[in-house]
């Protein structure tokens, strides 16, 4: 009687006969086969193997996951960070982005509301004995709420030197202030994130001020300046069908003008505004065979390529902040477990709001909390079978949309980049441009139906 | 029309350190550390805010009243100005408010 297969999260993908790429993220293992020791791997796993021979590789396979799949439950005690929304007011008015500044969004987040989320927030590190505090800023543009940023910030390093808890600071920005500024942010932020398209033709096409005027000279300058200050630079570059071509030319100048630390890019989501706008989103498979050509060119400078739900070296259920207690806190100083504008999640039926910062401390709406982190545990049908379910993890819950049985977009260039950077982690270079370099073999592997070995005729 | 503002003696530099703000002015061979309000007012006066208007900023911080507050920021800015982290410059206005070090 053939024994129950009890490795199900191990992953098989068929690179090019006879090579088979091997992948268990719960063991951290991944490994390039023939086709024959797929099989006898098969066997094995499935209790199976005729000669009952084993090795390494059998080993680590079958040993109980270590690397832990963390899923938080009970009171929040250790918040994977406070984010705040100074305000969702912007002085850009980017053709892509679907925050429009309307009255309801120029509300500025009030400084007494700043000192008791940051006192809320580092009293809950306190008392659960944490000792390192994340503060994170989102928008709108946060920095154009200058002195809502600088008291957070000064308030937070100088409520935590008194309690022992250092502080990490990271804000999302576009980078369009004075210089004063940006000194300020560069010497006292641990990481920025600075939103720039490519050069001056892309950025002022893309991302113009709110009068339509050339917003470059400005970022590029400030750029400049955060690649001078102590802040970890990235620099994230939206991605659109126009410009999915320029790739790798906007990461070549990036890194020849600036020191970024990792470039990130992604692709345009579909707004009503970008397709008003004539800007649509790009081929997945032209956006992940020019994404994998910037891993190659990249790769001898150290500088990190990211795209949100490719993180191969993390294992999560969600590839954000949403059911890991992330507290971000808007400018009415309601609690949201995501930085969305509520009527984004609200349309989808979703309740994202898990709590109050009150005069004492956070208050929880603990019901919501647990129906977040049920949101993000939650597996969705295509991803059950797919090599990324433990990183990608189904991408955003209120964007990507649920339960469907066939790859989409999203689906398609997360799974050609996945396997492109496993191919290259294991120093399998020649093989990984060789697959990349033939379309019907990455179709083939990409589009296979599941990835699971015990679901695999071999 | 002439005015008087503060500015940082020239060579004056500055850095954030865990523990506070670091001055050094290597021509002068002085050296200084600002914590806590010294510190946050520093800063605040690094990127760009008017010693007035900072009154209201800090007051809830350190639960002074207004008055209380600005009493304090223009004592240590007098203060700084003793210990020759400061010092007073004319300029014209509307030129350059470019201050030197700050």
């Amino acid at each position: 009687m053939k024994k129950e297969f009890n490795h199900s999260d191990v992953f098989l993908i068929p690179i090019v006969e006879p090579y088979d790429l091997i992948y268990a993220p719960l063991q951290g293992v991944r490994a390039v086969v023939n086709r024959a020791e797929s099989r006898r791997i098969a066997e094995f796993l499935s209790g199976e193997a005729r000669d009952g021979k084993t090795d390494t590789l059998c080993e680590y396979l079958s040993e109980p996951p270590h690397i832990l799949h963390v899923v938080s439950e009970g009171p929040i005690t250790r918040p994977l960070f406070l984010g705040l929304i100074p305000t969702r007011d912007c002085n850009l008015s980017c053709r892509y982005c679907n925050f429009t500044t309307s009255e309801k969004h120029k509300v500025i987040m009030s400084l007494d509301l700043v000192m008791r989320s940051i006192d809320a927030y580092l009293g809950l590190l306190s008392q659960n004995g944490n000792s390192r505090a994340d503060l994170h800023f989102f928008g709108g543009e946060p920095f154009y709420a200058k002195t809502v940023v600088v008291s957070a910030v000064e308030y937070a390093l100088f409520k935590a030197l008194k309690m022992g808890i250092d502080v990490y600071l990271e804000a999302t920005t576009n980078g369009v202030y004075d210089s004063e500024l940006c000194h300020w942010i560069a010497d006292s932020f641990d990481t920025i994130i600075l939103s720039l398209d490519g050069p001056k033709e892309i950025q002022d096409k893309q991302r113009p001020s709110l009068s339509g005027a050339s917003t470059f000279e400005t970022v590029h300058r400030n750029a400049k300046i955060f690649s001078e200050g102590s802040a970890e630079l990235v620099l994230r570059s939206c991605v659109t069908g126009q410009t999915t071509a320029q790739m790798k030319e906007i990461a070549r100048w990036m890194t020849q003008e600036y020191l970024p630390a990792a470039i990130c890019f992604e692709p345009l989501t579909s707004t009503s505004r970008a397709q008003m706008a004539g800007l649509f989103p790009p081929e997945p498979w032209d956006f992940a065979r020019e994404f994998c050509k910037i891993l190659e060119m990249l790769a001898p400078t150290g500088i990190d390529v990211i795209c949100s739900t490719v993180d191969i070296y993390k294992v999560q259920n969600t590839p954000c902040a949403l059911g890991k207690d992330a507290l971000i806190v808007a400018a009415d100083g309601s609690v949201y477990a995501c930085y969305l504008l509520p009527d984004e999640w609200k349309q989808r039926g979703l309740n994202l709001k898990i709590g109050s910062v009150r005069e004492d401390g956070f208050e929880f709406d603990m019901g919501a909390v647990e129906g977040v982190r049920k949101l993000a545990n939650q597996k969705r049908t295509i991803c059950t079978g797919c090599l990324c379910l433990y990183h990608c993890a189904g991408g955003c819950r209120v964007h990507h949309e649920i339960n469907h049985r066939f790859y989409d977009d999203l689906c398609i260039y997360t799974r050609i980049i996945t396997i492109y950077k496993l191919l290259m982690d294991l120093g399998q270079n020649d093989l990984a441009n060789f697959w990349l370099s033939n379309h019907d073999l990455v179709k083939k592997t990409t589009l296979q139906p599941t990835d699971r070995l015990e679901e695999q005729e071999l | 029309m002439k005015e008087i503002r503060l500015v940082c003696p020239a060579g004056t530099r500055w850095l954030r350190d865990k523990i506070g703000i670091i001055l050094v002015n290597e021509e002068k061979n002085s050296q200084w550390l600002l914590q806590d309000f010294d510190a946050m007012l520093w800063i605040y006066l690094v990127c760009g805010y008017h010693p007035a208007e900072l009154a209201n900023i800090l007051r809830p911080v350190f639960g002074i009243d207004a008055d209380g507050m600005k009493k304090r920021i223009f004592d240590m800015l007098s203060n700084w100005q003793a210990i020759g982290l400061l010092q007073e410059e004319e300029f014209i206005h509307g030129e350059s408010d470019h201050q030197s070090g700050l």
